[in-house]
């Protein structure tokens, strides 16, 4: 079932000078699956997204999305095959209103993107806010407007940078439910996020990234007991599992 | 849009008719005004639009002065050389945006700030071509009437203006404006940035060869300092920032402005429009980084609820 699968990365590696960000990371997005991508601080998940969306080309090994490979490509040639990403910073653009946010992102001819657009603003409840700046909303709708902006190209594919960070609880509560909502509507997901139980609740499978390798992988309580993981996010406390003092 | 275009159009009205009305040196003045806008515009196009400041814009205007200046000794017809000037200045704006639009900030700015200064040093040298430092003397039978470069110039400075008028209503537009607000996450949501900022660099192009041009046949004598002049870059960039980058009408304020100060203070005291331009630009920069026209654009009322209405039911 080789075509199950959304995105592939095989052996992916990313050197910064001394720091190897990504050391041979093998990954595979299926096919209208919410993938779960935790890890500690520092353990590459950024980097690989940056590689992934083209935004970093200095990675190395391969990249496959729908079977074609895209290390190499431009990020605006990934994001118009269908691939899509979010910033773990929120990057809105401050000038722009939040419709045209939306719009500039749409597909080129487009004749649906205005409607598209207004119906997804509409969507999260931001109406009142349409013609406001980027720079004028809170941190949480930036984020959600950043969230937005990726859906205009109805994107078989997202990756989401930690979304919900910096977001208020109720703002947190659409987030999440539009992510659950374009899910269901076909879109594939891989989110980066650090609450355990969004990851539960949300993704399956889960990727553990430490220190650039995938120490695991599989649904959320497997890798949960998995004792390489443990060590991983609770170092050697765990490890010696009490047996000090 | 629509307030936009009745304004615009009252203005191209009274200007055409200004030559009725004046003196030749109040034409002159307002053929300089003129010209300053088209320039503006567009300038305003790439560096207003995309936040690429070019410094050295000049150096497409000393491309066409020399370009129109040379064609119309050699034989041209005036607007056929207005015409190969606009042409010239592009051709070379596309290698030249290529290469230069890979940097970013100020090293844009200086590169290009440099690329005048090998205009110049090009048209000094190239004395077989040029007459270098001398400069080239136009005879008074070929040049057009003042009148008729007024014309030209008017005709430069609304194309200029209309041309920021309809990028800002369209897609490309809104391309350009997310590449100044944030160039990778416009990348990120599909512009292809590179090609953007080429073609606009390019189109930026046109209309300051094709004003050189016009800057020759008016003042019949150019030389390498008086087009590929430096204080030319500095008052493109300070006349849109004085009025609002990236808008339709802030580089034609920003222009009225300063032509205006320069015009009434001159003449008894030759320095001090610097000092009040300068001044004028210190505090426009402090209390509205945006420019002058900002004042307007805070208060975004009906339109705002409207589109609001829409979004709800689109929401439904
Ligand atoms: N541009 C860069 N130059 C040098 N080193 C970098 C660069 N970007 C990331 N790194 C390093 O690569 C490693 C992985 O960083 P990355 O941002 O991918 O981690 P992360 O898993 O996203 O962490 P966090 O959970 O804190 O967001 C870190 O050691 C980081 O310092
Ligand atoms: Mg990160």
């Amino acid at each position: 079932m080789v075509d199950d699968i959304i995105l592939e990365t095989r052996g992916l590696r990313r050197d910064f000078g001394g720091v190897q960000a990504l050391r041979g990371v093998n990954l595979q997005v299926h096919r209208t699956s919410i993938t779960g991508l935790i890890g500690p601080n520092g353990s590459g998940k950024t980097t690989l997204f940056q590689v992934v969306s083209g935004m970093d080309r200095g990675g190395n090994g391969k990249v496959l999305f729908n079977d074609q490979p895209i290390l190499g490509l431009r990020p605006w040639q990934i994001y118009r095959l269908g691939l899509a990403r979010t910033f773990q910073l929120s990057r809105v653009f401050p000038g722009l209103t939040v419709l045209q946010n939306l719009l500039v992102a749409g597909r080129p001819g487009d004749r649906g993107a205005r409607k598209r657009a207004l119906g997804l603003i509409g969507r999260v409840k931001l109406c009142e806010h349409v013609n406001a700046l980027g720079s004028e909303l809170s941190y949480g709708q930036q984020r959600l407007v950043e969230f937005l902006r990726v859906l205009m190209c109805n994107p078989a594919l997202i990756l989401l940078d930690e979304p919900a960070a910096g977001v208020n609880p109720t703002l947190r509560h659409i987030l999440w439910e539009l992510v659950r909502h374009i899910n269901g509507l076909g879109t594939s997901v891989l989110i980066i996020e650090h609450n355990m139980n969004v990851i539960a609740d949300l993704c399956d499978p889960v990727y553990v990234l430490n220190e650039g390798e995938i120490i695991a992988q599989g649904d959320f309580d497997t890798v949960r007991a998995d004792p390489r993981v443990l060590e991983a996010y609770f170092g050697r406390t765990q490890r010696s599992g009490g047996t000090t003092s | 849009m629509r307030l936009d275009l009745s304004l615009g159009l009252i203005l191209v009205l009274l200007a055409a008719l200004a030559p009725v009305a004046t003196n030749d040196y109040q034409l002159s003045f307002l053929l300089q005004l003129l010209l300053m806008v088209a320039l503006a515009q567009s300038w305003n196009l790439i560096s207003g639009m995309t936040g690429y400041v070019s410094f050295g814009h000049a150096v497409f205007f000393g491309v066409g002065a020399y370009t129109g200046a040379l064609l119309l000794v050699a034989g041209h017809s005036w607007w056929a050389a207005v015409g190969w000037a606009a042409l010239i200045a592009t051709a070379l704006a596309l290698p030249i945006g290529l290469l230069t639009l890979r940097l970013h900030g100020p090293y844009f700015a200086i590169a290009m700030l440099g690329l005048n200064e090998v205009g110049r040093t090009v048209a000094t040298l190239w004395v077989d071509l040029t007459e270098g430092g001398d400069g080239i003397a136009l005879s008074p039978a070929l040049l057009p009437a003042l009148e008729t470069n007024y014309y030209a110039t008017l005709f430069l400075a609304v194309l200029a203006t209309l041309a920021i008028g309809v990028v800002l209503g369209t897609r490309f537009g809104l391309e350009l404006q997310a590449i100044r607000e944030d160039e990778g996450a416009a990348e990120m949501v599909g512009v292809n940035t590179t090609r953007d900022k080429v073609i606009a660099f390019a189109a930026s192009a046109v209309i300051p060869g094709a004003a050189g041009a016009v800057y020759a046949y008016y003042t019949s004598f150019i030389d390498p300092l008086s087009v590929f002049l430096p204080a030319l870059n500095i008052q493109m960039v300070a006349m849109v920032l004085l009025g609002g980058r990236g808008t339709l009408w802030g580089p034609v304020i920003g222009v009225v402005i300063v032509m205006s100060v320069r015009e009434l203070t001159w003449a008894e005291f030759p320095t001090l429009h610097l000092a009040l331009l300068g001044a004028l630009m210190i505090l426009v920069i402090l209390f509205l980084p945006e420019g002058i026209l900002s004042v307007l654009r805070k208060r975004r009322g009906p339109g705002s609820t409207r589109l609001a209405e829409e979004c709800r039911q689109q929401g439904e």
